[in-house]
């Protein structure tokens, strides 16, 4: 990973980034009242086991609740991932508009990380299949 | 002895004029009346569409243009709402089992005025929080698979654009699932114009994550469609 100067882009997507992150907290009572109309997951109904994506609806209510331990119990990938993608926001502005500067990730088919992410994903559904979200 | 005239070929025509190289919504000055054109570009011809997208332009314009389009479609979706809501109902009754129907029916409440206008406000913030998290999504798989060749800002301009398929909720009953299946479409086209990609990796960008994380919404998605298709079809 390098870096590089902010273009005008990378300041309007950083801007970008940090309204959705405000706005989706905003909008929480929203959420909560929403929640409860989601169809259940048909895999689960049919297989009686969780999908990988199991829970995480849940995983995010309790994240705007700010229980992040009841979160991880739910989904611990989308916590997690919800949890960077929103703190990674909240910063985007700074780094692009303070600092002036983006990271730049090397271009091309990543295997290594492609491998860890097919683990990350194995591993959550393996926990949700084992704690029986 | 007369002398013949010479003759004179006609003038060539003017050439005709070159098709602009950019999307009417992106052209200089362009105003609300350059939606039309750009929303047909995007419906007879997505590929040549895609390929005059701009990678340079004011990255607002194509948000813009995202918001104007999903809110048409949330407006549309709420007007079948407010007229179908019983019959609607009715075929949910149908196919749902008795124990989720007793669950659901409490909170189920014919749309109000109130709450279309109410809607109506939250509908576009809702809208930029989704395409702002999919593109994320779809990115990281882009770069997972070395398909990001030009960047997050190229990504986020194709989901602005690929949703021109939201206007397919103007259809009643199957609006959503149509608006589903050609987003996805306009979805991997735009992808693989943007990024300059071969179409397979544009098409795991989009439908991976949809398969790893949301498989059982999707399946929900196609069902429900397919159940109100058999319901429309019973009934007439």
């Amino acid at each position: 990973m390098t870096w590089r100067p902010a273009s005008r882009d990378d300041r309007t997507v950083a801007v970008l980034w940090a309204t959705t992150i405000v706005v989706g907290v905003a909008l929480r009572p929203v959420w909560l009242a929403a929640a409860p109309l989601l169809p259940h997951c048909l895999w689960h109904a049919w297989t009686g086991l969780p999908c990988p994506g199991c829970g995480t609806t849940r995983a995010m209510m309790h994240l705007l609740r700010l229980d992040p331990a009841g979160a991880l119990r739910y989904n611990p990938l989308a916590a997690i991932g919800a949890s960077a993608f929103a703190a990674a926001g909240l910063a985007a502005p700074l780094v692009a508009g303070i600092a002036g500067r983006v990271p730049v990730f090397h271009q091309g088919p990543k295997p290594l990380l492609v491998a860890l992410v097919g683990v990350a994903v194995a591993a959550n559904w393996i926990w949700l299949i084992c704690s029986g979200v | 002895m007369s002398e013949t005239p010479s003759y004179t070929p006609p003038p060539p025509p003017p050439p005709s004029p070159e098709p602009p190289a950019w999307l009417p919504w992106e052209a200089p000055n362009a105003g609300l009346g350059s939606l039309l054109p750009t929303i047909g570009g995007f419906l007879v011809n997505p590929i040549d569409s895609f390929s005059k997208m701009s990678l340079t332009v004011d990255l607002v314009r194509p948000i813009a243009y995202y918001v104007i389009v999903a809110l048409i479609g949330s407006i549309f979706d709420l007007i079948w709402g407010l007229i179908f809501f019983q019959s609607m109902l009715g075929v949910v009754r149908q196919f749902l089992p008795a124990e989720s129907w007793s669950q659901l029916e409490p909170i189920l409440r014919a749309p109000t005025v109130l709450g279309f206008i109410l809607q109506l406000v939250v509908a576009p913030l809702v809208a930029l929080i989704v395409v702002f998290v999919w593109t994320a999504i779809v990115h990281l798989v882009l770069m997972l698979i070395g398909g990001d060749r030009n960047g997050f800002a190229a990504t986020l301009r194709t989901q602005s654009y690929a949703w021109t398929a939201a206007l397919a909720q103007a259809i009643p009953f199957v609006g959503r699932l149509v608006a589903l299946v050609w987003g996805l479409i306009l979805q991997i086209v735009g992808l693989s114009e943007a990024h300059k990609i071969e179409g397979w990796k544009a098409a795991v960008a989009v439908i991976a994550p949809l398969v790893a994380c949301c498989g059982c919404l999707v399946a929900a998605i196609v069902l429900f469609g397919a159940a109100l298709v058999q319901a429309i079809h019973a009934a007439s």
